[in-house]
């Protein structure tokens, strides 16, 4: 009997050709969306979980509030990691600190061949390093490899880099041109999907050479550069040691740092990190738990939506089966056995369709990779759970799109379907309608979606922030030796008549969070102190970004006294210190370091952050000698002649040669940096942007094969319209109507599905577009595209149908 | 074989209640060849549905092989239908996708024969029906007349006691209307017991009884002394 279905099956397969064309292809198409996105769910919930005690692992994070502000920080202070697992050993048995020299990249160099390369993923680390995270060393001994000030453990990508085929243990390498550093370990690359990326691992200790004050910089509880994560003891709860947090940071926090700020210990179980920790300081950008869930819905959806198609293809031509189902059951077949006859098409199709899906999968992962910047694969024979769960979406697909057909078409009562009595009927027609109209509510949500979505991040990419982002390079100069000669370097590069403006500063405006520090600003007492953003900044910053100030004037030269004792604010700083206006503010007191400082002038607002916050209050003051300078400021900006970029360029290049022998140029252009900020958004508009045009593909598939049968169910009616004098247009408007209909319908119930989710996202944000009028402008302009391709999608249907010979149309039937 | 007391069939729609059979008693013996008759829409085609298990009465008894079918159940009918009854239709009724072969071979299937049996009985019953060299062809490459012959090859393929032939000549000319004939004759004569709804007086000759319907109701019974044979 199994081979009588299997031979009716794919002997109806072949007989009708475009319509198991749509079916199989549209459902592959949804399996392969659903493959990818599923791909990549799975790449996100799988962050961390390769570290073999990553259950027992946890980071220590830690909230810093005051009056004026509340950040949670995803790193620690120097001391808390080991003081923990000092105070208590029966909960934690060990602990581990990473360190980065708040640097994005170090610089190493072999000094064999004299190659440096900037590192973005070196750490500075406690040798316990290796015992709590599963990093396995393929050369040198995991137990003493990081165990000495100097040793050194090389990803094998990087040693390959630095040292070709040749065995890199032993050999020294130059840590920013200062001390030595030799490689006593080589350990296989970390995985992906892993929240930290780690190429070169060193000792915290051999950065006693490099820091003249270490043991003052590593004892203090204020400053928090160290990612610090405990192992806890087997069998330990984790509650039991975050009931002892609040006394932790009573004894240690509270009695170091000053009385204003208040601590709060988080410990976040290292498998959390990636989708659940978005603090102050990530070591990278991480995912988000609601992208994920998001995404697992849309996979969910448009596998949805390609079983729809398939049901609404398997019910609309049940009329074709009829006779066969009514002969089937006057020769015995019971409902059971024709309900498994047709679930077994469904899965036969299934099958099919999952086949092509991992064809089109294997051909999309490359750009599906190169799109969302991962490394995903799809290897079935290696992992035997995505092989287990490709069965059960055949098995969720096959039932899903089969169930409904089965059922409708094994309900056939044998006396009518014998008699044609259900050829013609509209029985389900309704239903079939319905389902076509959620297939195109998804696709136009999610076409809203992505407009909004693209709308957004435009918005807060080209949004005027209060300051002129174009035509300026940032080059980072951490550890370079550029600071210390800054003036001389500034007077040279200003000597080419296309470099128009030179400064530095700690941030980047607009791309990174400026840091807050403690003051007293005249009107509060010295007990009261207050935590504001400041920026340190080098002369003709006002004028390099060509920020507007509205009272007083910006640093200068000629005022020898400015780098001690002056400072600039912004207008919303003269706001939240109760300051009357710009003018009054000008000659105010602002104690900072010990040191009083006058407001020199008052800028108008802009966003030194990102365009996700709110303007805050900012304080700009310039570092005071040649130390400060070097220590406070990260970058340097340079107004290039918009029309020689190239030899500018070239000519920085040059200039920065010259003082440095180690670092080699580096530099971004200002906008590139800031539109990098908004990464996420693009990759969710991406994202989006590609699932709309899969769900509307699969919709017009769907709505295509519908239009097909029903212009087939429908040609004796058109050959009688034509034979009463319907013309080629009236039959087409017939035909294209009722699709049409269905679109605007279709519309009018995504319309407020759509407005509450784009309303629920854009309201995260403090800077979006109108959610007003233009708003309805796009809903009527996605509208307008779905009907126009519904219209392509019917519309060759319509005119074949509009185009029949009424006299054969009659006979036909 | 079959035995019916007060059928009565009743089709009810929105507004209108039709009266299709209407008192029918009637009793067919093991071995006859009956014929129907009467004009359209007196309730032939629904006495044979009926008989064949295909429908049920809304009154009245029906016995089929000393089995009340009153209150059965669509899945009792189901079974008592297989290896019992044949049907064959005036459009033959073929599935399109399946070769004559894999047509005949259908009621086996949902008898669950064992392959080699059923292979062996359906090259009997196309062999009967002078259909084997044609066992690979679809319906769609043969003849009005044999795929009728594919019909009746499969209405007899499990040795049914019973075929029902609804208007089995209607979509033939008259040499292959009278080679069907002559063929239910055959099978009449080894033994199966037939009941054909016919119109034509001609077919209706190869019948020993003829019962003529109108308006539902049995209106003559005849013994035939000279039919064909």
């Amino acid at each position: 009997m199994l081979r009588n279905y299997v031979r009716v099956a794919l002997r109806n397969f072949l007989k009708r050709k475009a319509y198991s064309f749509i079916n199989v292809a549209g459902l592959a198409i949804g399996v392969a969306g659903c493959i990818l996105i599923t791909l990549y769910v799975i790449h996100e919930i799988s962050y961390d979980r390769f570290h073999e005690q990553s259950d027992r692992i946890y980071r220590v994070a830690q909230t810093y509030s005051s009056e004026s502000r509340t950040e949670t920080f995803a790193s620690a202070p120097f001391p808390a990691g080991p003081a923990l697992a000092a105070e208590y050993p029966q909960l934690i048995e060990k602990s581990v600190r990473f360190f980065n020299l708040q640097t994005p990249k170090l610089t190493l160099t072999n000094s064999e061949n004299n190659q440096s390369f900037k590192e973005s993923n070196f750490f500075f680390t406690d040798s316990t390093a290796l015992d709590i995270f599963s990093i396995d060393l393929v050369d040198g001994d995991p137990r003493t490899a990081l165990n000495n000030p100097n040793s050194l453990i090389l990803s094998e990508s990087t040693a390959v880099k630095y040292f070709g085929d040749e065995d890199p243990i032993g050999k020294d390498l130059r840590f920013e041109g200062r001390i030595w550093l030799t490689v006593t370990g080589v350990m296989k690359d970390l995985p992906a999907n892993s929240h930290i990326d780690i190429d070169l691992l060193g000792n915290i200790d051999a950065l006693r050479d490099f820091y003249g004050n270490f043991e003052q910089i590593t004892s203090g509880w204020f400053w928090n550069p160290c990612w610090t994560y405990i192992l806890l003891q087997e069998g330990v709860d984790v509650s039991e040691l975050e009931d002892q947090l609040p006394f932790f940071a009573d004894n240690y926090y509270h009695a170091n740092i000053p009385q204003s700020e208040q601590v709060e210990i988080e410990l976040q179980p290292l498998t959390d990190i990636h989708l659940h920790s978005n603090l102050e300081s990530e070591i990278k950008s991480n995912g988000s738990i609601l992208y994920v869930t998001l995404f697992s819905l849309v996979a969910l959806l448009i596998l949805g939506i390609a079983c729809i198609n398939y049901m609404n293809l398997a019910t609309a031509r049940a009329a074709d089966r009829s006779r066969e189902v009514g002969m089937r059951k006057v020769l015995g077949a019971n409902r059971r056995r024709l309900f498994v006859q047709f679930m077994g098409e469904s899965f036969l199709v299934s099958l099919l369709a999952l086949l092509l899906a991992l064809l089109i999968v294997q051909w999309m992962l490359p750009l599906f990779n190169n799109f969302m910047d991962l490394e995903l694969s799809l290897n079935l024979l290696e992992s035997w759970w995505l092989a287990a769960g490709m069965l059960i979406l055949l098995i969720i697909a096959g039932f899903a799109a089969g169930i409904y057909p089965a059922l409708y078409l094994s309900s056939f009562e044998p006396v009518r379907t014998l008699r044609n009595e259900l050829t013609r009927s509209n029985k389900g027609k309704t239903f079939r309608r319905s389902l076509v109209m959620v297939q195109f509510v998804v696709s136009i949500i999610l076409m809203i979606g992505t407009v909004i979505i693209y709308l957004q991040l435009d918005y807060m990419q080209s949004t005027e922030m209060g300051f002129d982002r174009d035509h300026v390079v940032v080059i980072p100069t951490d550890l370079t030796n550029t600071l210390w000669y800054y003036d001389e370097f500034k007077e040279q590069l200003l000597q080419s008549s296309d470099i128009w403006s030179v400064t530095g500063s700690s941030t980047i405006l607009g791309a990174l969070p400026a840091t807050y520090f403690q003051m007293v600003p005249e009107g509060f007492s010295s007990d009261e102190p207050q935590s504001l953003p400041l920026i340190f900044t080098m002369h003709d910053f006002v004028e390099t970004y060509e920020i507007d100030l509205i009272a007083g004037r910006s640093f200068s030269e000629e005022f020898g006294t400015d780098p001690g004792q002056a400072v600039v604010i912004n207008e919303r700083a003269v706001d939240y210190l109760g300051w009357n206006s710009p003018d009054d503010a000008l000659g105010r007191s602002i104690v900072y370091s010990d040191q009083t400082h006058y407001v020199i002038g008052v800028t108008e607002n802009f966003n030194h952050t990102s365009m996700r916050r709110e303007i805050e209050p900012l304080v700009l003051k310039m570092p005071e000698g040649e130390t400060t300078i070097v220590s406070r400021i990260s970058y340097l900006s340079v107004r290039i002649n918009p029309e020689q970029i190239s030899s500018s360029l070239n000519y920085i290049e040059e200039i920065w040669d010259e003082f440095n022998t180690v670092h080699p140029f580096e530099y971004a252009f200002h906008d590139e940096e800031l539109d990098a900020v908004y990464e996420s958004e693009a990759a969710i508009g991406k994202v989006s942007a590609s699932f709309a045009l899969l769900s509307v593909f699969i919709a017009c598939l769907g709505l295509f094969g519908l239009a097909s049968y029903t212009t087939e169910t429908r040609t004796r009616e058109i050959g009688v319209r034509k034979a009463m004098g319907a013309t080629t247009g009236h039959i087409l408007a017939l035909i294209s109507k009722e699709f049409i209909y269905l679109i605007v319908a279709a519309n009018l119930v995504a319309w407020p599905m759509a407005w509450y989710f784009v309303h629920r996202w854009l309201s995260d944000f403090p800077y979006r577009i109108d959610m007003g009028g233009s708003l309805l402008w796009i809903f009527f302009g996605v509208a307008v595209i779905a009907v126009i391709v519904s219209f392509i999608a019917v519309g060759y249907q319509s005119v074949k149908a509009a185009r029949i010979n009424p006299a054969e149309a009659v006979r036909n039937v | 074989m079959i035995k019916t007391i007060n059928l009565k069939k009743i089709y009810m729609t929105d507004e209108v209640e039709t009266t299709a059979l209407n008192q029918i008693n009637l009793t067919i013996e093991e071995g006859e060849f009956c014929a129907v008759m009467g004009p359209s829409g007196c309730g032939k085609s629904t006495l044979l549905n009926i008989l064949g298990l295909l429908d049920s009465p809304s009154e009245g008894h029906y016995y089929f092989m000393d089995n009340d079918i009153a209150g059965y159940t669509e899945r009792e009918r189901v079974g008592l239908r297989k290896g019992n009854i044949g049907f064959v239709f005036q459009s033959f009724n073929l599935i399109d996708e399946l070769t004559v072969y894999e047509n005949a071979e259908l009621p086996l299937l949902y008898l669950n024969e064992p392959a080699d049996q059923r292979k062996q009985k359906v090259d009997t019953a196309l062999e009967r029906m002078g259909m084997m060299h044609r066992r690979n062809h679809y319906p769609q490459q043969l003849s009005g007349g044999q795929q009728q012959r594919v019909a009746i090859a499969r209405a007899t393929v499990a040795d049914t006691k019973l075929i029902l032939a609804d208007e089995p000549t209607g979509n033939l000319d008259s040499d292959r209307g009278d080679e069907v004939m002559k063929l239910l004759s055959e099978l009449n004569e080894q033994g199966t017991t037939i009941v054909m709804v016919t119109h034509s007086p001609h077919d209706a000759g190869y019948a020993r009884r003829v019962i003529q319907l109108f308006d539902g109701e049995i209106v003559t019974e005849n013994l035939q002394e000279g039919f064909h044979v």
